[in-house]
């Protein structure tokens, strides 16, 4: 039976407002990020040109950076993976591909972004707000601080796609408990952990942001990227086969 | 399924503990290093030329109220017959200029303590123009310390009361919902 327009429209409100509690988890991430960044460091900008690279908004937000935060970054990229991949939540990606009559593909997308969007923008967040509150005066070079902080979210992304990749994959393929053992647990996946885990994380994030973050974390960790890119192809050839068992 | 994630997180939560005790110490364990050394040794040979201003120090530090920035330079190796230093620390964001000049004594330039009174990003230049003969070897040592951060305290105190009544007073009114 088909129901109208505004009936569909409304069922789509409620499920969105469904997953409110992942929503609140991002919420109390980027409470998490703002506790790990210290409120009172001391920062050094590398001097001898006139302009750090970047611009200075781009060097103030990158300042906001700490060790635990990667940490906090996979956790809540293994959780938000598990939510949309693994858990009933996810189905209601399923339905909307019945009530709108798209194929899988699309669907697949829109989870990816659905995971970019609760993952990143929570890490983006957070930095931009503390380099606000270290020099609210700067605000006056407003077009520099829009486009610094597009290029953090833009990293940020770079991150979380990265991080989703192995996530979604894991999610789909092994039972919850070996997921979260292994996933949550050894921060990212199986392949990373034999190579160090949390240790391998860590210089990625570090150089993500840096003016010519993803690029030269492209071409300096291009292996990694590579297996991160072969999950990433078997989750969505998984997905478009409909080979998924909700555990 | 839901206590294998309860159990996942909070054994995760054991090294974000540790970690985050390296970032943010706790200052009634950890050692008494109240100043970090922000950095900048320079070692370096070079010959005494007349009139010849030269920058000795020149970097970006995000500071903030009442932090303070403490260099000095020591040289070696050369004979002196005077100098004089500029000392130039620019607040970005407002473009406040602080400026001391004072004449090189001895073998070593000791600027006066530089005390943030603005938070953000401040450039600092430091400048000499020194006399003499022979060749010279310096050491520039910038130490930027916290200052006292108590008003932050007063100041946050009553939005933080105010924050935690309120959540109170709304886990209360969930808890009697349920």
């Amino acid at each position: 039976m088909r129901s109208g327009s505004a009936t569909r429209w409304l069922r789509l409100v409620n499920w969105y407002l469904n997953l409110f509690h992942v929503w609140a988890i991002s919420v109390a991430v980027f409470l998490a990020y703002i506790y790990l960044y210290d409120r009172f460091r001391i920062s050094l900008i590398g001097g001898h040109y006139p302009e750090p690279p970047g611009g200075i908004w781009f060097f103030l937000i990158t300042s906001a950076w700490g060790l635990g935060e990667p940490l906090v970054t996979a956790v809540h990229a293994a959780l938000v993976s598990a939510v949309l991949f693994s858990f009933e939540e996810g189905e209601g990606f399923s339905y909307v591909r019945h009530s709108f009559g798209v194929g899988r593909a699309p669907v697949y997308l829109a989870k990816i972004a659905a995971g970019l969007l609760l993952v990143s923008t929570p890490l983006a967040a957070s930095k931009v707000f503390m380099a606000v509150v270290w020099d609210y005066r700067l605000l006056t070079r407003f077009a520099e601080f829009l486009s610094a902080s597009v290029a953090v979210y833009a990293a940020a992304a770079f991150l979380s796609l990265y991080l989703i990749s192995f996530y979604s994959f894991w999610a789909l393929v092994v039972g919850r408990p070996v997921y979260f053992l292994v996933g949550a647990f050894l921060e990212a996946n199986l392949m990373e952990t034999l190579f160090g885990g949390l240790l391998m994380l860590i210089p990625i994030s570090f150089t993500v942001f840096q003016p010519f973050g993803p690029a030269a974390a492209i071409q300096r960790y291009g292996d990694r990227f590579a297996i991160a890119l072969v999950h990433a192809c078997a989750a969505f050839v998984l997905q478009l086969r409909g080979e998924v068992r909700w555990k | 399924m839901r206590l294998g994630l309860v159990v996942a997180l909070a054994l995760a939560l054991v090294p974000l503990i540790f970690i985050d005790d390296v970032v943010n110490p706790n200052p009634l364990t950890a050692q008494p290093l109240v100043s970090s050394v922000i950095g900048n040794f320079y070692f370096e040979l070079f010959e005494l030329k007349p009139e010849w201003v030269r920058t000795v120090v020149s970097s970006r530090l995000l500071l903030h109220a009442n932090d303070t920035v403490l260099i000095q330079v020591f040289l070696s190796g050369c004979r002196l017959t005077g100098g004089s230093y500029t000392l130039r620390v620019r607040h970005v964001s407002t473009g406040r200029v602080y400026e001391h000049s004072g004449e090189v004594e001895g073998e070593a330039l000791h600027p006066p303590l530089f005390v943030a009174e603005l938070g953000g990003i401040h450039e600092i230049l430091l400048e000499w123009d020194l006399r003499g003969e022979g060749g010279c070897e310096y050491r520039a040592e910038v130490v930027a310390s916290r200052g006292d951060k108590s008003g932050y305290v007063r100041a946050y105190a009553p939005a933080a009361l105010a924050g935690l009544l309120l959540t109170g007073a709304a886990g209360y009114a969930v808890w009697k919902r349920h």
